[in-house]
């Protein structure tokens, strides 16, 4: 009996505390007179891990030519580089750590995309700005106040993918092989849509598990449906299979892919079986980049070792373009740096100068999503490079 | 018609490689008791080695894979010294546990060593394609098909014939009794693993040629899984047939079955689930697998 | 010397001697003060160890103290918690009332996955729940009503109109949970129920034989360890506000199973300190890479490239050399201060 009424009354005593303790109030998180603090979660240790280094480097090459400018309103960008295993319960983790532990202002960065999800409500809770890559359309609709997309959506560049086989073959027969995810059903979502805007549609939807590498089922189905043009909505190594099981069958069927593959590795990976490979990206090749960005990677990176031929150099700008938006909004927020003003920096970024390696960003209270259009390219495996095939242009289907 | 044979011969291809897999399962179990979660680890390390060997290094095809076979048998030898030795009459969560752990521990040696990017070994077989009978076969599926048909009769002999098969099959029956006979039962177990992790080298080079070379390709030891559990985990026989049912269920049930929609359930694709499908029926059916050998516990 | 129980009251007594209920007390203080010293991110992490607890004293019922193996509590965990989510935010059903619901659910299926391990043992049993496991996973990936890979929000705890915000508010719900978790543990394992358990374990057809109906206890093993991941799924739903299928693998469940093993299988204290260990392993992994961050940059880089092994190479040393777990070393230590300063 006494021990109960111990018990009871120690649990009355934190009944009192709960209610007791006020929430801190204070300066702005991650913020001080002369420093912002900015996280970026990349993958070192899971599944994505290869994207991991190249992606940090990225994010550190941009900050350090921003912080030798002088920073922005005399504050210095401070970089938290952290590991998130790109899986939901390693991403939560690493959004705890680096919001509660380092105390960062904003996430510019946060590869993987049910990761992205899973951590949403905590950036709400805690009033942090995310930047996710791996970006699906429901990043922006419906959309979160706290979710920037400074990249284009699987959807996007599926609907470009499409529109772009109609211009070539208005009568051409689509067949799609897709990612059975949510990276994979983004893209498979955007090709219909754009089908059905075309007034067509696709004859034939074959999905597989992500990690299958055995992709004859699906060429299969394909064959059988009689396609000229097959879509995918895949990673490399399946691109890969497909390509070789394409020459196994002795087939000419033309095959369109999706940013994911339209990096130099493929041609290590498949040799020759690359070329005539076309793939949407929203990144200029590496060949063709524009002088300023060249400059910018020959003073503040690694310049060696992003134009030697296997880096997937796209990658490396995409994470320097993500934080080129984020730093952007901070600009645009003014000496007065809160999560809201940052809100609005961001939402009042109009026509963003990419200086033409990429999409022009354009943000708006109802638009969360930098940009919409891409470019399709085409794989020279001979020279073991990419080559544009069709520049930068607007959708005509809706994406809204 | 020919769709059918396409099917079934993709099937056997994938097969093949299940098979070499869940053989991989049944050696180490037979005589050890320790069924190893790490056997897609062995897989990938022996494509890594392989690879290391013939693409890095510019070695010929057979001898990088011969050089990854006698790497991936010293692997598994120092793993049962090192580890598995001191685990004998261990409870098997403790086993099982062990063998996860191992898992990780290759994992990330691989990652630190070779890198976490996709690779391709190179190899005579890429691209290749021969015309039989007015079909087209990849020369990859002919040569994983041959050396593994030979592999499994040669074990069948092995294990029928020889005298170390013959002392395994001991060990494996009663390892008190065997030890009694005087058979070295610690050298019998080390044997075992030697042999385990040279069939999961041998399928982790033809799963390369497949596809390619990356650390992913470890899953593929979970699926084969469940064609050691159909065959019987202690049934050398049993692992070869039901790598190959399998494989050809796995390729019938991609082709017809994929991408279907009944109302808001979403089929996706079914070739990997329908693995562990298979092991749920053969458990609640016949837990012992169609050649396995029900035990009969005493108290 | 030792402690010397003259008759089963004693023998069975929830806590045995004066100490425990001191110590007992002490720890109760510590856990109620605590909050006001720690930072956020440590409060978080305490949540999720106390999320833990939970989980792995259900598994430590059904693993440690009934000899089932299963590879599968990660499931049940989604089970308990997509079904609180769906409760409450299609049905409209409010949290207390939700909360034993998931429990129920995951409970009931449970039971239909013990009915045919009534005829599997060890390995065999470990390898069906595990393709099971794949099943529930799959069937959550592809199930429309709950929305795939990219997961679906979760409402948060709110009791009549007090609403669960701050990680301190719901650090006092998840540790009062867990307390209440396990002192139910406790007494389950102290019942007849948990000395049938412990039988089956030992020799299941012994106990059979002593007239333990085998079947019964089995099947109760499986409801009351499902019960307990799936209240643990639905705290860790409504504390994260969002799930995915992705929180709930595989992963998931071997960490579950390296908690029970790591802590001291068959023991209740041993899967609390197990759940606390394993859940910490990566903090502490944080807390060492940014020390050595600074200073020796090179050092921080392979530890972060070594982590997945690092939990591994844990697992396989304590399995080497510490078999009995985190347990082992406190009975370890207990005795050799008892005795002190004789060796025994």
């Amino acid at each position: 009996m006494k021990t109960r009424t111990i018990f009871l009354s120690l649990f009355l005593v934190g009944a009192l505390c709960l209610t007791a303790i006020p929430a801190q109030a204070g300066s702005v998180r991650g913020v001080t007179d002369t420093s912002v603090k900015l996280a970026c979660l990349v993958d070192f240790t899971g599944p994505g891990k290869f994207a991991g280094p190249p992606l940090a480097m990225g994010a550190r090459m941009y900050v350090k030519y921003i912080n030798d400018q002088g920073g922005i309103h005399g504050r210095k960008i401070d970089l938290v580089v952290e590991d998130n295993g790109i899986l939901p319960n390693t991403t939560m983790q690493a959004a705890k750590k680096v919001i509660f532990k380092d105390g960062v202002f904003a996430i510019g960065f946060n590869l993987g995309s049910a990761g992205t999800s899973a951590i949403i409500p905590l950036c709400e809770d805690n009033q942090v700005v995310l930047m996710p890559h791996g970006a699906n359309k429901k990043f922006y609709k419906p959309g979160n106040k706290w979710v920037f997309v400074p990249y284009a959506t699987q959807f996007n560049m599926a609907s470009r993918a499409v529109e772009y086989i109609l211009s070539r073959d208005p009568k051409a027969r689509i067949g799609i092989i897709y990612q059975d995810d949510s990276f994979g059903r983004d893209g498979l979502e955007g090709a219909r849509a754009a089908a059905k805007f075309m007034k067509t549609r696709l004859v034939k939807e074959a999905p597989y598990k992500i990690g299958t590498i055995d992709m004859s089922p699906q060429m299969r189905m394909m064959k059988e449906a009689d396609v000229d043009w097959i879509l995918l909505w895949t990673y490399l190594p399946q691109t890969g299979a497909v390509l070789k099981e394409r020459l196994k069958m002795g087939w000419d069927v033309k095959v369109i892919g999706d940013n994911t593959t339209a990096y130099r590795l493929i041609f290590p990976l498949i040799k020759q079986l690359a070329e005539g490979y076309l793939a949407v990206t929203p990144f200029v090749p590496w060949e063709d980049m524009p002088s300023e960005v060249i400059d910018m990677v020959k003073k503040y990176g690694d310049y060696e070792k992003v134009s030697k031929s296997p880096f997937p150099a796209p990658m490396y700008l995409a994470c320097m373009a993500y934080f080129r938006a984020m730093i952007e909004g901070i600009k645009n927020a003014g000496r007065n740096l809160t999560p809201q003003t940052l809100i609005k920096g961001l939402e009042s970024i109009k026509d963003l100068d990419m200086w033409g390696m990429c999409p022009n960003m354009t943000f708006g209270p109802k638009r969360h999503c930098g940009y919409f259009s891409s470019l399709v390219v085409r794989a020279d495996a001979k020279n073991q490079r990419f080559v544009v095939v069709d520049p930068i242009k607007e959708l005509v289907t809706p994406q809204y | 018609m020919e769709k059918i044979i396409e099917i079934v011969f993709s099937g056997f291809y994938t097969g093949a490689i299940y098979a070499l897999i869940a053989l991989g399962f049944v050696l180490i179990f037979k005589s050890t008791g320790i069924l190893n979660f790490a056997q897609g680890e062995l897989c990938m390390i022996g494509a890594f080695i392989c690879y290391n060997f013939a693409t890095l290094f510019n070695w010929p095809y057979l001898l990088s894979f011969m050089t990854a076979v006698a790497i991936g048998v010293l692997v598994g030898v120092l793993i049962d010294i090192l580890i598995f030795r001191r685990m004998v009459g261990e409870p098997i969560y403790s086993t099982i546990m062990m063998t996860i752990g191992l898992a990780s521990i290759l994992t990330s040696v691989t990652g630190l060593i070779w890198g976490h990017d996709f690779f391709s070994i190179r190899s005579p077989f890429m691209g290749r394609t021969t015309a039989l009978a007015g079909m087209v076969f990849s020369r990859a599926a002919l040569w994983t098909l041959g050396v593994s048909i030979v592999l499994f009769a040669l074990f069948i002999l092995f294990f029928r014939k020889a005298r170390l098969g013959v002392a395994l099959r001991g060990t494996a029956e009663d390892a008190d009794a065997a030890g009694l006979m005087g058979i070295n039962v610690k050298k019998m177990h080390m044997v075992a693993w030697a042999l385990g992790s040279f069939v999961a080298v041998v399928a982790g080079i033809f799963l390369a040629e497949q596809s390619f070379v990356y650390s992913g390709m470890r899953h593929t030891g979970i699926k084969a899984m469940s064609a050691a559990i159909l065959g019987g985990l202690d049934s050398i026989g049993g692992a070869i047939i039901g790598g190959f049912v399998v494989g050809i269920v796995e390729s019938f049930a991609a082709s017809y079955l994929s991408g279907l929609e009944i109302g808001s359930f979403h089929f996706g694709d079914v070739k990997d689930v329908i693995a562990f499908a298979i092991m749920i029926v053969v458990l609640m059916i016949r837990p012992y697998g169609i050649f396995g050998k029900e035990k009969v516990e005493r108290v | 010397m030792g402690t010397f129980k003259v008759n089963y009251r004693q023998d069975t007594a929830l806590f045995q001697t004066l100490w425990v209920k001191v110590w007992l007390g002490i720890l109760v203080v510590l856990l109620i003060v605590s909050p006001i010293f720690l930072s956020r991110y440590q409060i978080s992490i305490l949540n999720e160890m106390g999320i833990a607890v939970i989980g792995a004293l259900g598994l430590n019922l059904l693993t440690g103290f009934t000899g089932q193996i299963s590879l599968c509590h990660g499931s049940f965990l989604a089970i308990g918690a997509y079904t609180s989510a769906l409760l409450t935010s299609k049905l409209g059903i409010p949290f207390w009332l939700s909360f034993p619901l998931s429990g129920l659910m995951a409970a009931a299926l449970g039971m239909i996955v013990a009915v045919p391990s009534l005829r599997l043992k060890g390995l065999y049993l470990a390898l069906g729940t595990l393709a099971f496991g794949f099943i529930v996973e799959y069937v959550i990936f592809h199930w429309g009503l709950t929305k795939g890979d990219m997961g679906m929000a979760v409402r948060r705890i709110s009791i009549y109109k007090f609403a669960f915000r701050t990680e301190k508010q719901h650090f006092y719900l998840i540790t009062g949970f867990a307390a209440i978790a396990v002192i139910s543990a406790k007494n389950i394992a102290r019942s007849k129920i948990g000395r049938s358990f412990v039988a089956i374990r030992d020799r299941d057809i012994a106990a059979e034989a002593m007239g333990i109906p085998l079947a019964k206890y089995k099947v109760m093993a499986f409801a009351v360890s499902s019960f307990y991941a799936g209240v643990a799924g639905c705290l860790m739903a409504h504390y994260q506000k969002w799930i995915v299928p992705g929180n709930f693998d595989l992963s998931v469940s071997i960490a579950y199973i390296a908690m029970i093993i790591m802590g001291g299988l068959g023991t209740i204290l041993g899967s609390v300190l197990g759940a606390i260990l394993i859940t910490g392993i990566p903090h502490g992994i944080v807390y060492l890479v940014d020390i050595f961050k600074e200073s020796y940059p090179g050092l921080s880089g392979f530890i972060v490239d070594f982590k997945l092994g690092l939990f591994g190479l844990v697992i396989v040393l304590a399995l080497l050399f510490e078999p009995k777990g985190l347990f082992g070393i406190y009975w370890r230590a207990k005795i050799y201060f008892k005795t002190w300063p004789f060796k025994y």
